[in-house]
């Protein structure tokens, strides 16, 4: 049976990736709690992994006030690998509750993001969320997420979120 | 395809004037060229040495187009080797870095030791009977000339080039103030930020080793308040105002944003105070090691600012509270390259510099940052510009500082200096790239 937990989740999901999609980045900030740390390690070919761990290389490991100070930026009109906007589209999928305390949970999903710019600069990102979520006063936030890119070369510079 | 002429290629660079034509940029017939007059001729940065720091470790990069493998052998020795097996060339090593005590070619598993040697390869009595392969003859490509400067590995196929320390020239003095400051050893932080820039790679050269001027409009959004992502540097003057220089050298490399006199270890000092005592006692103790060790003049210049080792390594380095950023490019194409970003860091810097350094290169200069995407989409659109057949009948204009040139002497400094902001950085390069274009 399909658990209402589940679903409670796709839709946090779903609503965080039109919320980007939309570029509506303030309400998208909403949906974070204040702790909450936003990672994307650097991916190296390797025999046995090349996920890099703490303290080593990473292309996003931002906080909540980094992640602002992103947001921000994009809002200046100055942030010219976004000006004008790129178009995205995230595909969330394969979202599966891995571990299940209550009012927080972990989240493991897979995420693919399509980015076009201009009439022929076009690339996909594609990797693994393993997110946590955290109910706060009643409402899911993202209280944790490390992306884990299948890509050890990335299409573009990154100027998105994933 | 026609040939590119010596003579057409001085005339697509006009130095005299300031000017350049785009044709640098997109032509495949001077792309080609450069791989063997600038790649396969120069000494080229391969790896740092704590990348590679046990026999049998191992990373592996690009000479141009060539694949190549960097590596110690069983007795600590590093050496480079052409990626490709001498049977049928196929590669035989596939990861970008690991261990290993041979590198074995999976399609008809011929393997070679860390010394290049052929030391396997299977079935050969059924294959090869009577003596028909003499092993003993076979090894790898190698690199003929690898060498160090404080860590940094180069490698360089033209067995008569000059050495390593003699290519970087008049530029180890101040590369010199870079090594000097770290308390330990400089090392690479784990894990290398790979992405695929769709321009040519000397467009980033230049930009890196000349262009002080795009970074208050290119980057105009750090002077917004709240908005600069970099703990230190906030106490330096407006950055255009900076009394700065650029300094040139021979070999075509450079530097855009050389201070006078300790502005760059104020603005540490003034970041230092802000983390508490014993980031102030580091910042102290680094400069001090540069002034007793070196120079008080080297101590004085204390960060090197941007720039550029010819070809296509270009570096970031503000000081101890500015994360230190090597910049490799390799080529992929005239209309293409990867932008590989290393961080470096002072095995000795306090743990809670150490994660400031580590948060401001990923938020800085890096793929994922908030400097090189603005510049990369700007490189982008220029290549959609300079391809067109029209376009490419024009000049871009490199004549920034002309009417300026060396105008600016200080005392015991090396390399030619002058004034900045100006194109004097881009048009070293170029000249030397013309240089070896037409050699």
């Amino acid at each position: 049976m399909r658990s209402e937990k589940q679903w409670e989740i796709e839709q946090f999901l779903y609503r965080e990736a039109r919320l980007l999609d939309e570029r509506k980045f303030d309400e998208w900030l909403n949906l974070l709690s204040e702790d909450i740390r936003y990672w994307i390690p650097v991916r190296e070919t390797r025999y046995g992994g090349g996920v890099c761990g703490e303290g080593e290389m990473a292309y996003v490991d931002d906080d909540k006030k980094m992640l602002e100070l992103r947001v921000k930026r994009l809002g200046t009109g100055l942030a010219w690998a976004e000006e004008p906007p790129s178009r995205t589209r995230h595909f969330v999928m394969n979202v599966e509750i891995v571990r299940d305390e209550g009012d927080e949970v972990e989240v493991h999903s897979n995420v693919l993001v399509f980015q076009s710019r201009y009439a022929t600069y076009e690339q996909f990102y594609v990797g693994k969320r393993e997110d946590r979520l955290r109910r706060e006063d009643g409402q899911w936030k993202l209280a944790y997420r490390k992306i884990i890119l299948d890509q050890a070369l990335l299409p573009r510079t990154l100027s998105i979120v994933l | 395809m026609r040939d590119v002429e010596r003579c057409d290629l001085a005339a697509l660079v006009d130095l005299d004037q300031g000017r350049i034509s785009p044709r640098l940029f997109v032509d495949p017939e001077i792309y080609r060229l450069e791989l063997e007059k600038i790649f396969a001729r120069c000494w080229i940065f391969l790896a740092h040495e704590s990348q590679i720091r046990e026999s049998g470790e191992y990373v592996t990069t690009w000479i141009g187009e060539d694949p190549i493998i960097v590596c110690r052998d069983r007795i600590g020795k590093i050496r480079a080797y052409l990626n490709m097996c001498r049977h049928r060339g196929a590669l035989v090593c596939h990861a970008d870095a690991g261990r290993t005590g041979a590198f074995t070619c999976r399609y008809h598993g011929w393997s070679y030791s860390t010394e290049g040697q052929l030391v396997g390869v299977p079935f050969e009595e059924k294959v090869y009977p009577n003596g028909e392969l003499r092993k003993e003859e076979i090894r790898l490509v190698e690199v003929p000339r690898v060498e160090s400067y404080g860590g940094f590995i180069f490698g360089c196929w033209d067995e008569h080039a000059e050495s390593l320390e003699a290519y970087l020239g008049d530029f180890r003095w101040y590369f010199d103030i870079f090594l000097e400051r770290a308390l330990g050893e400089w090392e690479v932080v784990a894990g290398v930020q790979r992405c695929v820039i769709e321009c040519n790679w000397k467009l980033h050269a230049e930009n890196f080793g000349g262009d002080s001027y795009h970074v208050l409009l290119t980057h105009a959004f750090a002077t917004r308040p709240g908005l600069n992502p970099f703990f230190s540097l906030g106490s330096l003057p407006l950055y255009m105002e900076f009394p700065a220089h650029v300094v040139t050298f021979e070999q075509g490399h450079s530097m855009i944003d050389v201070l006078y006199h300790g502005e760059y270890y104020q603005a540490d000092l003034e970041a230092a105070r802000r983390l508490g005592p014993e980031a102030v006692e580091y910042v102290e103790a680094c400069y001090q090691k540069v002034r007793t060790r070196k120079s008080p003049e080297q101590a004085d210049v204390y960060g090197l600012g941007p720039g550029l080792i010819f070809p296509n390594l270009m570096f970031l380095d503000f000081g101890c509270l500015f994360p230190a950023g090597f910049y490799f490019m390799r080529p992929r194409g005239p209309e293409r390259h990867e932008y590989w970003a290393i961080h470096l860091q002072d095995s000795r810097a306090p743990q809670v510099v150490k994660e400031i350094l580590r948060r401001d290169f990923i938020m800085g200069q890096a793929a994922g940052g908030t400097f090189t995407p603005d510049d990369t989409d700007n490189f982008w659109g220029m290549t959609q510009a300079l391809r067109g057949i029209v376009g490419q009948r024009q000049w871009l204009d490199y004549r920034s500082g002309l009417a300026r040139e060396g105008a600016v002497q200080i005392e015991g400094r090396p390399g030619n200096i002058g004034p900045r902001p100006s194109d004097r950085g881009q048009r070293n390069f170029y000249r030397r790239w013309l240089e070896l274009m037409t050699a």
